[in-house]
């Protein structure tokens, strides 16, 4: 008897010929790095959680159109950012005055509230928990497009040319959305980079507030 | 010569890179300190990457949610219905097509040239509807206005007639200028037995 994991080769195969289980297999290895881009770029929790669903929705619609010509999380990723731009036209982002992602929430609950792995509120925890909202209320200044080319460089490591074609726009306008990302989010975080124990101390006292 | 300005791109190129930052532009202090507060930016949202991941019991409940939509929707049943959208939609012309003209679908005609005629005749009726619909007369709608009335104001004008059976002055002689002819001569002149009231309304309240 064999305990080697199937390889994607076969799980996509198997989900070609309607298994479902074998997609859920593939879900599973690459939800969080779906999941992750999701939260970064919709601005609460709920909207991220749905967005990534709908990724593997449309993934699990188009399974059989996937010839192996690339790796399958190139074509995820693909499906993942053409996903993103819809999203980006219609009503859900138009809402104001939304929550950010990551809420001082109880951290053990399966809700999509509950955002970081940890169930204690270490000075450490709650440091990431603030640096992760001032990215994202820093990302959230930007427009979809400049939100999503960022974290494709920064966090996908795609070149400019990959992601204009992916996004169907210039390669100067993608380096220019990257730029002012970066540019955002330096002016957000410069203060809390250098000192990161201050804004420890000063969280944890809002903490207990 | 070294401008900061120009640098600020490069910098964020070697940042995203993570590549070192090279001599010629760690000799300038602006452009190092620039190039630090890009670095620290950019390590501290990587962090995120490896922090932020939501916990094991969110993930069970995410995968079941995920499970039950897409029950909801198999591939098959979704290929199914893609392909009925693509077929009724790119066939219903060509039926109509060949119920005008007498002939079945089953016609050895290759797919493309019956597909481009559909494509022209569904053209041509896209053109056609808006000019064969009937123009649409605007409604008018009448709604009588109430306009308030300032003030009613009667005035009395007394008319003064010529009893006198005179000729009819020619228009020569009315056009030469006399003194009968001006206002102020009313010799001869009776009021009249009738009054004629004219009410004017609307008229300005302080008018005299």
């Amino acid at each position: 008897m064999s305990s080697m994991a199937p390889s994607d080769d076969d799980l996509i195969k198997r989900a070609q010929a309607n298994d479902l289980d074998a997609f859920c297999r593939l879900a599973e290895r690459y939800a969080r790095r779906i999941h992750l881009l999701a939260s970064h770029y919709c601005r609460n929790a709920q909207d991220a959680e749905d967005l990534s669903q709908e990724v593997w929705l449309k993934a699990y619609q188009a399974v059989r159109t996937f010839r192996s010509d690339s790796s399958f999380y190139t074509w995820l990723r693909r499906i993942t950012i053409n996903a993103f731009l819809n999203h980006r036209r219609s009503s859900f982002f138009r809402r104001r005055g939304q929550t950010m992602a990551v809420q001082l929430m109880p951290l053990d609950s399966d809700t999509p509230e509950a955002v970081f792995e940890s169930r204690s509120d270490s000075p450490e925890n709650i440091y990431n928990k603030l640096l992760f909202e001032n990215v994202v209320s820093a990302l959230a200044e930007l427009t979809p497009s400049q939100r999503l080319a960022f974290l494709l460089r920064h966090y996908e490591g795609m070149t400019y040319e990959e992601i204009a074609n992916a996004m169907n726009c210039s390669s100067g306008t993608v380096k220019k959305g990257v730029s002012r990302a970066i540019g955002k989010l330096r002016a957000r975080l410069s203060a809390e980079a250098e000192e990161p124990e201050a804004l420890t101390e000063r969280s944890v006292c809002n903490a207990q507030l | 010569m070294h401008n900061c300005k120009d640098t600020k791109e490069r910098l964020i190129e070697i940042a995203l890179d993570e590549a070192v930052l090279p001599a010629a532009l760690s000799r300038c202090d602006e452009c190092r300190v620039e190039f630090e507060a890009l670095n620290a930016t950019l390590r501290a949202t990587a962090r995120l990457r490896e922090t932020v991941v939501p916990p094991g019991t969110y993930w069970s409940g995410y995968h079941a949610r995920l499970r039950q939509r897409l029950t909801k929707e198999s591939p098959a049943k979704a290929q199914r219905r893609q392909e009925k959208i693509v077929f009724a939609s790119s066939f219903a012309p060509l039926r109509l097509c060949g119920r005008l003209l007498g002939k079945s679908l089953k016609s050895s005609v290759p797919v493309p040239v019956p597909l481009g005629v559909a494509i022209l005749i569904l053209f041509a009726l896209l053109a056609i509807r808006p000019s064969a619909a009937p123009p649409q007369s605007p409604i008018v709608v009448h709604v009588p206005v109430e306009v308030p009335v300032v003030q009613e104001k009667t005035v009395t004008q007394v008319v003064y007639r010529d009893r006198r059976r005179t000729p009819k002055p020619t228009k020569r002689a009315s056009l030469a200028p006399g003194p009968e002819n001006t206002f102020a001569n009313l010799a001869g002149f009776k009021p009249t037995d009738e009054v004629k009231l004219t009410v004017i309304k609307g008229g300005i309240p302080n008018e005299k």
